[in-house]
């Protein structure tokens, strides 16, 4: 029994990541009905930002140690920015000018953008991981036979904090109604007066910081960054994002942990070797009853 | 925007030169040129596969071929330019080293898969990530019944079958066809990037069954010796004979897409992919065409794998991995969705472009930067994909319905923008 | 028209984007043309490759090096995607092995270096560039998979491969007569290992976990068989998958088990990622990974959980020189530079242009000569003495010869470093 409570906390912590990941898919897919590829590279780009933030403060001061939070916030917040900047320079110069191409040009522009942003990091790393330097404490919480680290525990927290303030953006501020607007009828949301360009950018920077600041949780958890860190997990993301309804935040979130679950469980039960063959079933046949995932909005044009 | 972009020469695009031109076309003279000029650019194509491999160096040769391929392709339309167009492409690679056939190998394979995705597609608009794994069930079934000693799977060393090359052609095409029809019945009801997703995760599926099933497959550890193609008591075993040997598949594919394309079948499909609901609505069975859409794109992609089994000489798990469904789904739309003459263009840029950076390095001046092609060819790659779609949108070669379409949701926009 | 009025700010910096490449590309292609000029004999070249092609193994030809020019020698490695971790310290331990010996009788000696991908096709299509760039012999290639689908091509054209990462017995039991092998391959390893924690830890309980791929896999296979024949229990087999970091789920169900060991057989990162997240867990049993995580970066990686750990690195010959290569390695690249497979490698390397030299002749014009026949012959009968990996010689299938002398040797890491035991 323990350790089927174990799993379910390592699935909660696995899906919260994907999670995170999910909704800038799902954002930027309302809004614009095209697949960003190069999400994951977001991810991946904020991974590298919080090492290497976190390895300057290694090497020019002891704020490691003495500060720990404020060092780690430092990262969170750089991994964000670097995501940001990417982000929007990828809108700017790899989709805006594809905004009214056939459907699957975004796409391959989009896989383009993540082929480049990998290699160049691989490059640039000369394919080398970045180590996270030791900074969040050690040690786990217990109870009874269930240990939770302490860093375990960070990851769940963060991604929840970041889930409900990308919602609370989303639902709550004026430019997510716009968002809202945007993805729910562009031509219209334009005759309102919304500036639908503004709004675009809005939607990859709001995705973008939630995949930066995911990564420096994320590369602080499992304690490196590389190159190749952004891809798996974009997949995944895409994955939960499609099983949750692809266009619906909370559908999201509810596909990346019921993602996140479903991999903890089959490991155990069939081995990790199958995981991935389970969660596509898995996939399938929530798509067979439901076409338009858990909480997707049925559409009746052709998406 | 007024300003200095204004005193810029115009683009040859443009509406003044290409309204100049025409007009040229109207006349008798224009429309001969039109006509027959192509034909002229052929010898040119010769000169460049006879003389530039030893003259110009390999990207030098690439170059000119893909220009004169763009420039032959985007003008011939006759059964006897296609015809002239096969004959130059069957002689191309014969002066071209090892290095360079291999890489006309590969682009003329994924030609062939290309022109199999293109059915799923570009005719009947059903998104399909998981094209791999028709690929790799053609190249498994080589390795399962060709091989007498095959590397790590036990069963094909208890079984030890020993067809050749030829008679798993056809077996192949057919496995693929049903595995694609399986495929299809549980995921014809989505749509658009629902089954984009679906049939990603069922070529990692694939994958996934040819590592851990290692009774059949080998898993990891492959298999392994597998035979060449027999040909007249002698075997095909460079990368030219079974350059000759896709290139023959794909003429038959091609001709086989084309002819499906202008019939019943295809106005079908054609039909579903502008509007599947009113496609319904006019007693098409959308179901049925479907899955023929599926099974035919399936087929051609199995015996893609066949050849490539035959040319490897060995399977390996991760030789099968999303990459080769988003590069043959790539080399369908940069080579225009929907029209079978871009997808060679498209080739030549996705799977070429690569491999012929390779050996590239820069001693120009004072810079030398060598081996800069061996590090750096995949950013040159990424970002020479986002440049193409970004200045052709709609691919090398759209076909024509495409391009019309294209426009009119321009204005249409434009119209309610201002 | 009013479309292009909207979109042509883009379109013009993109033009210019592409017209300055075009202007590299022909840059580099004039340049090209001086190496193209030894290359006059590219026709002869390919009329050999057909012939070499059609023609039974044994029927190499004798290549003839005009004074002036250089050997040339590939190296196929991995430059691009993750496996570069590993591929590219294999191409400079191959790059330092080569810099400190410029020449062979006069003439100087040229690296063409190709990436592999660590694949199947990738690992094809180096070896058409480095048959295509006139190699006389190859270091590589890297990945077991990549050197079974590659070795055909190089035997083709009678070049004679010595691989120092790929070791897999698929590899050599290919019955390629134009290979040899500097790594030790996987058999001999899983068994020792298996010995080694039978016989020397008297742990009988373990968990093995593999990377699945073509070399943690295989060596896990032989493990298994070794450890229960000698009576240990595998209590579950699990894997990982390369290119995730989270094994959280994987480490949950190996605890459940609570084996006395966890075995590994892969890479550095995945493994780094499983001892991390097993020391997280609360794990407290041993962990023992095989050379394929012999390296500093696994311990800088795994942190403080690498502590304890058992790190074979594979039969090692009795006195090897390794620590004074390692020396010079460091020197060139730093100390943060990943080490792994650089002493077989550099061993390679070695092997390859001692071969030469016994084989290359000078003949009346000048001109050096070197038969690919002999080169094969001369390679596999040699004798490598005082190599970082120790003495080398090869058995008849390209394998390295235990016979030599060797003992698998075990690392600990303690405080932070491998330490050898005993």
């Amino acid at each position: 029994m323990e350790q089927w409570i174990q799993l379910t906390i390592d699935g909660i912590t696995l899906g919260g990541v994907y999670a995170c990941i999910a909704l800038g898919y799902t954002l930027v897919y309302g809004v614009l009905r095209m697949i960003n590829f190069a999400h994951g590279e977001l991810f991946m780009m904020g991974a590298f930002a919080g090492v290497y933030t976190l390895q300057g403060f290694q090497d020019h001061t002891s704020l490691n140690e003495d500060l720990p939070s404020l060092t780690i916030t430092a990262a969170i917040f750089m991994g964000i920015v670097v995501a940001v900047v990417l982000a929007v320079l990828m809108e700017r110069i790899a989709y805006r000018p594809l905004r009214h191409a056939p459907r699957l040009a975004p796409l391959i522009s989009a896989i383009g953008v993540s082929i480049f942003l990998r290699n160049v990091m691989l490059r640039y790393t000369n394919a080398r991981r970045e180590v996270y330097p030791d900074v969040f404490p050690d040690g786990s919480i217990e109870i009874g036979d269930v240990s939770v680290s302490y860093i375990k525990l960070f990851l769940i927290g963060m991604s929840i904090l970041f889930m409900v303030g990308l919602y609370l953006f989303i639902q709550r501020t004026k430019t997510g109604t716009a968002i809202r607007a945007v993805a729910e009828d562009r031509d219209t949301a334009a005759l309102m007066g919304i500036d639908v360009d503004r709004t675009i950018v809005l939607t990859f920077v709001a995705g973008a910081a939630l995949a930066g600041a995911t990564g420096v949780c994320y590369g602080m958890y499992v304690g490196n960054a590389a190159a190749g860190m952004g891809f798996i997990p974009g997949i995944k993301a895409f994955t939960a994002a499609v099983l949750g309804g692809i266009g619906s935040v909370p559908g999201a979130m509810l596909g990346g942990y019921f993602l996140g679950l479903s991999e903890a469980y089959t490991t155990k039960l069939f081995g990790a070797q199958y995981k991935d063959v389970v969660a596509f079933v898995l996939l399938v046949a929530v798509l067979i009853f439901r076409p338009w995932g858990f909480l997707g909005k049925r559409e009746d044009r052709r998406a | 925007m007024p300003g200095w972009r204004q005193h810029l020469p115009r683009p040859l695009t443009s509406a003044p030169y290409r309204e100049a031109l025409a007009r040229f076309r109207e006349t008798p003279a224009g429309a001969n040129v039109f006509r027959f000029g192509p034909y002229a650019l052929m010898p040119v194509l010769g000169a460049a596969a006879a003389l530039a491999p030893t003259f110009f160096g390999t990207r030098m040769t690439f170059l000119i071929i893909l220009v004169a391929l763009y420039v032959l392709l985007r003008i011939s339309d006759s059964l006897i330019g296609v015809a002239i167009l096969a004959l130059t492409l069957a002689l191309l690679p014969t002066d071209m080293n090892s290095f360079e056939q291999n890489i006309m190998f590969n682009v003329a394979l994924f030609t062939l898969l290309g022109i199999g995705l293109n059915v799923v597609v570009g005719y009947a608009g059903l998104l399909d990530l998981g094209f791999v794994a028709f690929f790799a069930v053609g190249a498994y079934l080589y390795a399962l019944i060709t091989a007498p000693d095959a590397g790590a799977s036990e069963w094909a060393q208890t079984w030890d079958v020993g067809l050749t090359f030829w008679a798993v052609l056809p077996m192949a095409l057919v496995l693929a066809a049903l595995i694609g029809v399986l495929l299809g019945i549980p995921v014809l009801r989505l749509r658009g990037d629902y089954l984009a997703i679906v049939t990603l995760g069922f070529g990692e599926i694939i994958r996934i069954l040819l590592t851990t099933e290692d009774y059949y497959t080998g898993g990891p550890r492959g298999m392994f010796l597998l035979p060449k193609p027999p040909f007249f008591g002698r075997e095909l075993d460079t990368a030219y004979e079974l350059y000759l040997v896709v290139l023959v598949l794909a003429l038959i594919a091609v001709f086989a897409a084309e002819r499906i394309r202008n019939s019943r079948v295809g106005r079908a499909w054609e039909a579903i992919r502008e509007d599947e609901d009113v496609a319904s609505a006019m007693g098409i069975d959308t179901t049925v065409y479907k899955l023929l859409a599926f099974a035919m794109g399936a087929a051609i992609g199995g015996v893609g794998g066949v050849v490539i089994a035959a040319k490897q000489g060995s399977v390996f798990p991760p030789d099968f991995s999303l990459e080769i469904s988003i590069n043959v789904l790539a080399v369908v739309i940069i080579g225009g969705m929907g029209n079978v003459r871009g997808i060679l263009l498209g080739a030549l840029l996705v799977i070429g472009l690569p491999d012929v950076l390779r050996d590239f390095s820069i001693n120009f001046w004072a810079i030398h930067l060598d081996n800069i092609g061996q590090d750096y060819r995949l950013v040159i790659f990424g970002a020479a994909l986002v440049a193409v779609m970004v200045l052709r949108p709609e691919g090398f070669l759209p076909s024509k319905r495409r391009v019309a379409e294209f426009r009119e949701a321009d204005l249409l926009q434009e119209e309610m923008a201002t | 028209m009013r479309m292009e009025s909207k979109k042509a700010w883009y379109r013009w910096p993109l033009m210019a984007v592409a017209v300055t490449g075009l202007a590299l590309f022909a840059a580099a292609c004039s340049d090209d043309d001086d190496g193209d000029d030894g290359g006059d004999e590219t026709p002869a070249a390919t009329s050999a490759a057909t012939s070499g092609a059609t023609q039974p193994a044994g029927g190499g030809e004798t290549i003839t090096i005009s004074a002036g020019e250089s050997i040339k020698i590939g190296i196929s490695t991995t430059l691009t995607t993750d496996a570069a971790e590993l591929g590219i310290p294999i191409r400079d331990a191959a790059l330092l092995a080569l810099s400190e010996r410029p020449d062979i009788e006069g003439f100087s000696i040229e690296n063409v270096i190709a990436d592999d991908l660590c694949s199947g096709p990738g690992s094809e299509a180096a070896a058409q560039q480095l048959i295509a760039a006139e190699v006389v012999a190859v270091i590589g290639p890297m990945c077991s998979g990549g050197a079974v689908a590659a070795l055909d091509d190089y035997g083709a054209e009678n070049i004679v491969v010595i691989t120092t990462s790929a070791t897999n017995t698929s590899v050599t039991a290919q019955g390629a007569t134009n290979l040899a092998r500097t790594a030790w391959n996987d058999d001999v390893q899983g068994e020792e290992m298996a010995k080694f924690v039978y016989n020397e830890l008297n742990l009988t309980n373990v968990v093995l976990v593999d990377d699945q791929s073509t070399y943690g896999k295989g060596l896990m296979d032989v493990f298994e068989t070794s450890f229960t024949e000698l009576g240990g229990t595998v209590a579950s087999r699990e894997v990982v998958t390369v290119g995730e970091q989270d094994y959280s789920a994987v480490v949950t169900t190996i605890t459940g088990e609570s084996p006395e060991m966890v075995v590994f057989g892969g890479y550095i990162a995945e493994g780094a990622a499983l001892v991390r997240q097993l020391g997280d867990a609360g794990y407290e049993g041993a962990f023992m990974g095989a050379d394929g995580i012999a390296d500093q970066d696994f311990i800088d990686q795994a942190g403080e959980a690498a502590e304890g750990a058992y790190v074979s690195r594979g039969p090692q010959a009795l006195e090897t020189n390794f620590d004074e290569f390692i020396a010079k390695y460091i020197a060139e690249y730093g100390e943060d530079a990943g080490t792994q497979f650089t002493d077989f490698t550099y061993d390679g390397v070695n092997v390859l242009l001692n071969a030469i030299e016994q084989v290359a002749t000078v003949n009346s014009d000048g001109d050096l000569e070197i038969n690919q026949d002999d080169l094969i012959a001369a390679v596999k009968g040699i004798t490598l003495e005082n190599g970082a990996t120790g003495t080398v010689e090869f058995l008849d299938n390209g394998d390295r010869d235990l016979a030599v002398g060797a003992i698998n040797r075990v690392d600990q890491v303690t405080g932070g470093v491998l330490v050898e035991l005993n």
